[in-house]
C-alpha cells in the first residue's frame, strides 16, 4: 500500500507530520509525497517532484488554474501515478494525519475498489443546512481522503478522472466545473465497485493545521482578480444580471 | 395528459397488477374535459394532498419547478394514507415501459430507494449533455424513483419533502437543479440505496452514447443483450418530430435509425391518447408572463456587467 500526498514548500512540517503519522499506524505503508515546488532541501520521507508525473504542459497549467484548482489537478494525477505500481493508494491532504490505523476503510477496500468518504452523513442537523448546499454546489465527496485498489476498473475511472480534471479543473459551478472534487462525484454512475463509507472518521483521521501554498513550482502563484473569490463574485454579478432583467415593479408590489 | 395516459397504458399492458395514479399539478374545477377522453387512471390534483407550504410553492416556484416539488408529498401521500401500499414507484409522464418490471419489484425488496444513473460509460465528446452538465444538474435521474415502504425510505421523504419546499430551484451557481442535485445526498445519508446500472432502464438522450435498440421478435433489446424496460422521451415534442430531444444536439433519427421506431410509436401513442386535444387546456398553475419594460434601460445596466463576467469567467 502506498500512501500519497501533496504539499509545497511551506506545507513541509504538515506534510511531515502525516508521514510520521503514517509511520506509525501503517508501518507496512509507503509514504510518498509529491513536491509541486523545486526540488530544495533533503527530507525524511520519499519525495517526488512533480515534474516525475509527466503532467504534459505543466507551466501552462499553472498559468491556466488557481491553486486550489491545480491542487486537483496534480492530486488525480498522483493518484493515477502511484495506483500504476502498487496494489492499493491511499490519498490524503498534507493536513491531515492519522490517529490510529485505517482499519475499517481497508476492511471496506476487501470487496470494493474504491472507498469514498463522504463530506456530511446525517441529514436533519441543523447545523449541515448550509453545508448541505455547498457539498451539492462542489461534490459531495471529500478528496483530502480517498482510498483506491489496483483493478482494471478502478484503473479506468481514475484515469477518467485524472483527464477530466486535468482539461477542465476549472471552478465554474454555472457550467458544472467544481474541479476534482465535482468531477469525482461521477464515480457513482461510472466507477464499478465503489463503497461509500458513512462512519465517522473522526476516530483515525485528524486535521492538524491547514496551510495554503504560497507559491506552485517555485513560482509565486498567478495573479488574479478577486483571487479566490472570483467564482463568488462572477455569481453575484450573475444574479444582478437575472435581477435586472426580472425587475418588475407591478408584479413586486402585487406580491 | 396525453402523456401521462400513455404512460399508464404501458404500465396496465406490462405490469397490470400496478396501481397508476396521475399526480395532476392542474385544477379540473371548471375545465370541461370531454368524458370519452377523460383517462381511465384515478387523478389526483395537488391542492387534494397535504403540501406544507404550496402557496409559497405555487407564488414562487416556475411551472417546472413546481412540478418537481410536488413528487415528495405524492409519496407521503400514499404512504400515510394507504397503509396496504408496500412500494411507491414515480415515472415522468414522458415515459413508456415495454416490459414487465418484476426485478425492479424484486430489488425492492431489498433495498429502500432504487435511483438510475444518466450515464454509466464516459462521454466523449463535447456535445450537449456533456458530463459537465450532468455534473450541474444530477448525477441521477429523476424522471424515476422507486421506493419501498421502510423506516429509512419514509426518513428520507421527509427529508426529501423538507427541501424541495423552498430550495427545489434551477440555480445551477449555487449548486441547485430542482430535485436532481438532492437526490445524490441520498446516497450518502440514506444507506440501501440501489444505483440501479441496468441498460434498459431509463434509456433516454442522455445515454444514447452508450446504449443501442434492436429488436427481437416483439422484444426491443439494448446492445442486443438486455431487455429495454422503460424508455424516457425526456424533450421530445410531437410537432418537432425531427428531433430525439431538445436539449441534445449529439443525434439525429439519420445519425441513429435504431431509435426511430421507438419515438415514431410514441408520436402514434399520443396522438391517439388526444394529445393535440389536451395540449390546448391551460394549466391553471402556469403564471402568465409578465410584461418587461425599460428592456433598453436594462441592457445598459446588463451590459458592463456581462462584459465583467466574461472578463472574470
Amino acid at each position: 500500500m502506498i500512501v500519497v500526498s501533496i504539499f509545497n514548500h511551506n506545507q513541509h512540517r504538515q506534510v511531515a507530520q502525516l508521514a510520521k503519522s503514517v509511520a506509525r499506524w501503517h508501518p507496512e505503508a509507503i509514504f510518498w509525497a509529491v513536491l509541486l515546488d523545486e526540488l530544495k532541501s533533503k527530507y525524511a520521507f520519499n519525495v517526488l517532484p512533480v515534474s516525475d508525473l509527466g503532467i504534459k504542459n505543466f507551466d501552462q497549467l499553472t498559468l491556466k488554474y488557481r491553486v486550489d484548482e491545480l491542487n486537483g489537478v496534480v492530486k488525480t494525477q498522483a493518484i493515477k501515478h502511484f495506483l500504476e505500481q502498487a496494489e492499493a493508494v491511499v490519498f490524503m491532504d498534507a493536513h491531515l494525519q492519522l490517529t490510529n490505523p485505517l482499519t475499517s476503510i481497508l476492511n471496506a477496500l476487501e470487496n470494493h475498489d474504491l472507498v469514498l468518504l463522504p463530506k456530511l452523513t446525517q441529514p436533519f442537523g441543523q447545523q449541515t443546512k448550509a453545508a448541505e448546499q455547498e457539498a451539492l454546489k462542489t461534490g459531495i465527496f471529500r478528496t483530502d481522503c480517498l482510498v483506491i485498489k489496483n483493478t482494471p476498473a478502478s484503473l479506468l475511472f481514475i484515469n477518467w478522472w485524472a483527464d477530466r480534471t486535468l482539461k477542465n479543473g476549472q471552478f465554474d459551478y454555472q457550467t458544472g466545473h467544481g474541479g476534482a472534487q465535482l468531477w469525482v462525484v461521477h464515480a457513482l454512475s461510472l466507477a464499478q465497485n465503489l463503497f461509500v463509507f458513512r462512519e465517522n472518521t473522526n476516530d483515525f483521521i485528524e486535521v492538524h493545521s491547514k496551510i495554503k501554498p504560497q507559491s506552485v513550482y517555485g513560482q509565486p502563484l498567478p495573479f488574479r482578480l478577486f483571487g479566490k473569490h472570483q467564482n463568488a463574485v462572477v455569481g453575484i454579478l450573475k444574479k444582478m444580471v437575472r435581477l435586472i432583467e426580472n425587475y418588475n415593479p407591478a408584479f413586486l408590489q402585487r406580491n | 395528459m396525453a402523456q401521462a395516459i400513455t404512460l399508464g397504458n404501458s404500465l396496465a399492458d406490462t405490469n397490470p397488477s400496478w396501481k397508476f395514479v396521475i399526480g395532476l399539478v392542474d385544477k379540473l374545477d371548471g375545465v370541461a374535459i370531454d368524458a370519452d377522453k377523460m383517462p381511465t387512471f384515478p387523478l389526483l390534483e395537488i391542492h387534494r394532498i397535504a403540501i406544507d407550504g404550496l402557496d409559497w410553492m405555487c407564488q414562487n416556484y416556475d411551472i417546472t419547478e413546481l412540478n418537481t416539488a410536488v413528487k415528495p408529498f405524492f409519496f407521503q401521500h400514499f404512504y400515510n394514507t394507504m397503509p396496504q401500499v408496500e412500494n411507491v414507484i414515480y415515472f415522468d409522464p414522458d415515459i413508456i415501459v415495454y416490459q414487465p418490471l418484476d426485478e425492479l419489484a424484486q430489488d425492492l425488496t431489498t433495498h429502500s430507494l432504487v435511483v438510475t444513473p444518466h450515464i454509466t460509460q464516459a462521454i466523449n465528446d463535447d456535445k450537449m449533455p456533456n458530463e459537465a452538465i450532468l455534473s450541474a444538474t444530477g448525477i441521477f435521474n429523476l424522471g424515476f424513483i422507486a421506493t419501498h415502504r421502510h423506516p429509512q425510505t419514509l426518513d428520507f421523504v421527509r427529508w426529501w419533502a423538507e427541501k424541495l419546499k423552498r430550495q427545489c430551484l434551477i440555480l445551477l451557481e449555487d449548486g441547485l437543479f430542482v430535485d436532481q442535485k438532492w437526490v445524490i445526498m441520498a446516497s450518502t445519508y440514506f444507506g440501501n440505496v440501489l444505483i440501479n446500472k441496468y441498460l434498459g432502464y431509463n434509456m433516454a438522450y442522455w445515454n444514447l452514447h452508450e446504449r443501442f435498440l434492436s429488436k427481437n421478435g416483439n422484444t426491443w433489446l439494448v446492445n442486443e443483450t438486455e431487455p429495454l424496460r422503460f424508455f424516457h422521451f425526456s424533450g421530445y415534442g410531437i410537432k418537432k418530430t425531427a428531433e430525439i430531444s431538445k436539449y441534445q444536439n449529439r443525434y439525429n433519427f439519420i445519425t441513429r435509425p435504431d431509435v426511430l421506431p421507438v419515438f415514431e410509436d410514441y408520436a402514434q401513442r399520443l396522438t391517439q391518447n388526444h394529445n393535440a386535444y389536451f395540449s390546448v387546456f391551460p394549466c391553471f398553475y402556469i403564471k402568465p408572463k409578465k410584461p418587461v419594460y425599460y428592456q433598453s434601460v436594462r441592457k445598459a445596466l446588463t451590459k458592463p456587467l456581462l462584459k465583467l463576467i466574461e472578463k472574470l469567467s
